[in-house]
């Protein structure tokens, strides 16, 4: 009698914890498996995932007084944002402006979304609007190095050849030099003044980029940097060039014809030919032009032409006839290509712009 | 020469529904009189409004019109409650607290030094045996505990006039025993107790006067023998093994006839009827059990009161 | 002597409340937190920290005036602690003082903690401490004072739950008053303008005591704006209080 109660009694024990545990687990399994038909089911767009933000007047109020970690969160929106958009083929960065905006109205005193803001806009090409923000971080935050910085470098490297632009990146070194301390506090007063008197800066760009990308610690500014620098040092390789044609035609005494005689003439080791430097072609006045730096000007003028078909074929309702009917200034042949040995080339039928070897 | 403990006059409160609506007055005039070291009972059903007059007088509900006043002062002066000790119906505490924090709490509000209340606890501890349960937690205590725990805040301020709402309600017959000492000892103490209840036999036995509230006024105010005719209601026969034909014959003079225990019992309205009966069943067959007098008590004359007041209004 | 009894009876029993939880919490949640968002972000890891350690230290603080300073008076009256209270010769502004003086008190002390935690791990992630630091948490701290009040008022009018959301609301809207005077440019001039410039002024301006944003950016605070709001805090403070008292003496319990 004894022994069948304590195997009943068992028996119930283990019903009482068994039963539902059995209960419990198979039914998380069945849940989970209903969720995992649901999510088969619906596909989820995770393409665009920005934040948008359609007035952040109304959100900055509204925030609790927590618009700070909403800004935070923002620009760490706005870098992984940067980072997929650079890491795609079709790169177009067409959100970047408005969410760096969007931080900086968050939070107007936060640094590093002008900051690296100014430098992503610039390393895209937009150096207006990142010289405009950049402007601004300065106006709220007076007394930052970091942005009078980005500010010299934007006019060291991307508006080097606007009149005026050592001048301007003269009183920004200056400004860096007021602000920090240590070391780098009289090389930024050096600067400041070399900028002043001297007329090339190619030096001074590609010491400060190779710093740059030594000191950068986030992959994506070292990129930049890099960048850069690569394009630093292209300009450098065009320069010394173009002093060793200089000296070379002072020796001979006559124009030069190609760059394979300052290589036997002994003036240079050998013409760079890194495949990711482009080639070093001489134009009609002897001067060196390095394609990889021309390319820029060439893309430049494409969509200048381009935009300007579009805009004959809008007034007018047709194609025009050649380049002289659309920009009045040249003659048929239309602008001078920035790369010798090619020129523009354009087809009234279809409208299309682009360049061709001669 | 008595002071007048408590006087309201006129007394009025209307409470107001959750929409804002008035609703019927609970209080409509209430005029009483307790006067120093007396035992007030005060009387009524439920939702009379016993306990409105008693958080008015407390200081907890304001009223709409009216003066209420303890020892000279009003009801919204602070000095009256100094003079008070109030123990509402099913008193509440911190449940956190142990009996000892309690009190010394209640002390501090009442502005007594640390020596103060040391003495007082010794003193109400020992008087409402709180010294087994000192340091216990409140959160497990039963409702006697609690009651005993709930006079001596009442009293930890050694008031002149404590005020107690339902003093017996909901305690066991050996905790009424408890609170029925407790008062007559208040009263040896020449301390005035004010308390309303349900339990008229227990009201009967410490009263001195009693007030009936009806309809938001005082019924009836007065000593407790004024108010209770002496006069002998009924007198009950309660016959055993009494012949039909007896008991047929016997009826006609009695108010009423019906079954007990013990066998048959007859009321008469007189004495003499109820000998008479008696007189006739000893001379026959059968016996008498008892012959009992009985008198008005409270409850009947409570329920008279609310039914004359209801007619009245 | 009474006001101080109600006070750390108000204190001892908001304790109880499990309250102090909450402080772990946030010692956990904002450390954790902070660190990712700083690691994945560019730039100044130290600027994410602060933002977010300081921001926790004034929700936390509000989380806890409001949650337990709905149920102060409240709680008492539902549960009838509050007959023997009311009985005692006291008044009734003593009662909501001491409530109010115990919350405050208890805030004080999380508010320490959780300013000291902050402080720790700033200092600990290469930032510095200067005197605004202090003036940051303590002006934290001085906002909290405020939305105490608030809700110690509104625990003596109706349920914490209705309580808790009303005071919530007001306190996200009072940290967003700028936007009655930053209008568009259509509206100025009109009576539009006017009214709600006197809204603005009648409600309070809790984004003023934030000036911890200012200490994450390294912006530079002069000690007179601080002085200054403290006066408006206290002022304002009074008033709720004030009216707080009116609405307990009338109150039936």
């Amino acid at each position: 009698m004894a022994e069948r109660s304590s195997i009943s009694n068992g028996r119930m024990l283990l019903g009482k914890i068994l039963v539902p545990l059995i209960i419990l687990v198979a039914g998380i399994f069945v849940t989970g498996s209903v969720q995992r038909h649901v999510d088969g089911l619906h596909e989820k767009n995770t393409v665009n995932g920005v934040l948008y933000l359609p007035n952040d007047k109304l959100l900055k109020y509204f925030t609790g007084g927590l618009s700070n970690i909403l800004a935070d969160l923002m620009w760490y929106q706005t870098v992984q944002y940067t980072a997929k958009e650079f890491n795609s083929e079709d790169a177009r960065f067409s959100w970047l402006e408005q969410m760096i905006r969007a931080t900086n109205r968050l939070d107007p005193y936060y640094v590093d979304p002008y900051r690296y803001g100014g430098i992503f806009l610039a390393g895209i090409g937009d150096d207006e609007v990142a010289e405009e923000i950049l402007q601004t971080g300065l106006r709220h935050q007076p007394n930052s190095w970091e942005l009078p910085y980005e500010l010299h470098s934007l006019y060291l490297m991307n508006r080097r050849h606007e009149p005026g632009a050592q001048k301007i990146a003269s009183h920004y070194a200056y400004m860096i030099a007021e602000r920090i301390d240590g070391e780098m506090k009289q090389a930024y007063f050096d600067l400041s003044r070399n900028l002043l008197l001297k007329e090339n800066m190619v030096d001074e760009a590609v010491e400060f980029f190779t710093r740059a990308v030594k000191t950068a610690d986030d992959p994506l500014v070292r990129a930049q940097a890099e960048a850069q620098l690569h394009l630093a040092l292209l300009e450098k390789n065009v320069l010394v060039l173009n002093k060793a044609i200089a000296g070379y035609e002072r020796k001979v005494g006559r124009e030069i014809v190609s760059l394979e005689e300052l290589v036997t003439a002994g003036l240079i080791n050998a013409i760079p030919n890194d495949p990711d430097d482009g080639e070093y072609v001489l134009d009609a006045n002897r001067k060196v032009v390095n394609t990889v730096l021309a390319q820029p000007i060439l893309d430049y003028i494409l969509v200048e032409l381009t935009g300007r078909v579009h805009g004959y074929r809008k007034e007018h309702g047709r194609n025009p006839e050649s380049f002289k009917a659309f920009w009045p200034n040249f003659d048929e042949e239309g602008p001078k290509h920035p790369i010798p040995g090619r020129r523009l080339r354009y087809d009234p039928v279809t409208g299309i712009v682009d360049d061709e070897t001669i | 020469m008595s002071e007048i403990a408590i006087e309201t006059k006129s007394l009025c409160k209307r409470y107001r529904s959750h929409l804002g609506m008035g609703l019927p007055p609970t209080l409509d005039g209430l005029s009483l009189r307790v006067h120093e070291h007396e035992v007030f009972g005060f009387l009524g059903k439920n939702g009379a409004g016993k306990t409105t007059t008693i958080k008015i007088l407390c200081g907890l509900v304001w009223q709409n019109q009216g003066e209420a006043s303890i020892f000279g002062y009003s009801n919204r002066d602070k000095r009256a409650r100094s003079l008070v000790g109030y123990l509402p119906e099913n008193p509440y505490f911190y449940e956190y607290l142990t009996p000892r924090e309690t009190l010394d709490f209640y002390g501090k509000l009442n502005g007594a030094t640390v020596a103060e209340r040391n003495k007082r606890w010794d003193y109400l501890s020992e008087l409402l045996d709180l010294i087994d349960i000192a340091n216990q937690r409140v959160r497990g205590f039963s409702k006697g505990m609690r009651q005993r725990l709930g006079f001596a805040v009442a009293m930890a301020g050694d008031p002149r006039l404590l005020i107690l709402d339902e003093p017996m309600s909901g305690l066991d017959p050996m905790g009424r025993h408890m609170v029925r000492d407790l008062m007559l000892r208040l009263c040896e103490e020449k301390k005035t107790v004010f308390f309303s209840s349900h339990i008229l036999g227990d009201v009967e036995q410490v009263c001195d006067r009693v007030g009936i509230l009806v309809n938001g006024k005082l019924h009836r105010e007065g000593a407790l023998q004024d108010l209770l005719t002496r006069e002998t209601l009924r007198v009950d026969v309660v016959t055993r093994d009494v012949p039909e034909d007896t008991i047929a014959v016997l009826s006609t003079s009695a108010q009423r006839v019906y079954d007990v225990d013990e066998g048959v019992c007859l009321s008469f309205l007189s004495h003499d009827d109820a000998d008479a009966a008696a007189r006739k069943i000893y001379s026959g067959s059968g016996r008498v059990v008892s012959l009992t007098p009985i008198a008005e008590t409270l409850e009947d004359y409570f329920v008279r009161q609310q039914e004359d007041g209801e007619g009245a209004s | 002597m009474r006001i101080r009894a109600i006070a750390a009876n108000t204190y001892r029993e908001a304790i109880r409340d499990k309250v102090l939880y909450l402080l772990l919490v946030f010692g956990i949640i904002s450390i954790v937190s902070s660190r990712i968002l700083g690691y994945m972000s560019i730039g100044d890891e130290l600027k994410i920290i602060t933002d977010i350690s300081l921001a926790s230290i004034s929700i936390f603080g509000a989380l806890i005036a409001v949650l337990v300073g709905t149920n102060l008076v409240y709680k008492e009256i539902d549960k009838r602690t509050i007959y023997m209270i009311i009985s005692r010769p006291i008044d009734r502004y003593e009662i909501i003082l001491g409530k109010y003086l115990g919350l405050i008190t208890l805030l004080a002390v999380t508010t320490l903690v959780m300013g000291i935690i902050s402080a720790l791990y700033i200092v600990l992630m290469g930032g510095s401490l200067g005197v605004i630091y202090f003036e940051a948490v303590l002006l934290i701290y001085w906002k909290l004072l405020l939305v105490t009040a608030f809700s110690v008022l509104l625990s003596s009018l109706t349920s914490p739950v209705l309580g808790a959301i009303i005071v919530l609301s007001a306190y996200v809207f009072g940290h967003g008053t700028g936007i009655l005077i930053d209008i568009p440019v259509d509206m100025q001039g009109t009576y539009m303008e006017s009214l709600l410039a006197a809204i603005y002024f009648v409600l309070p301006n809790l984004s003023n005591f934030d000036i911890w944003k200012e200490y994450a950016n390294g912006i530079e605070i002069s000690h007179t704006y601080v002085v200054w709001n403290m006066v408006y805090g206290a002022l304002y403070t009074a008033l709720l209080l004030y009216l707080a008292t009116l609405v307990f003496e009338n109150k039936d319990v």
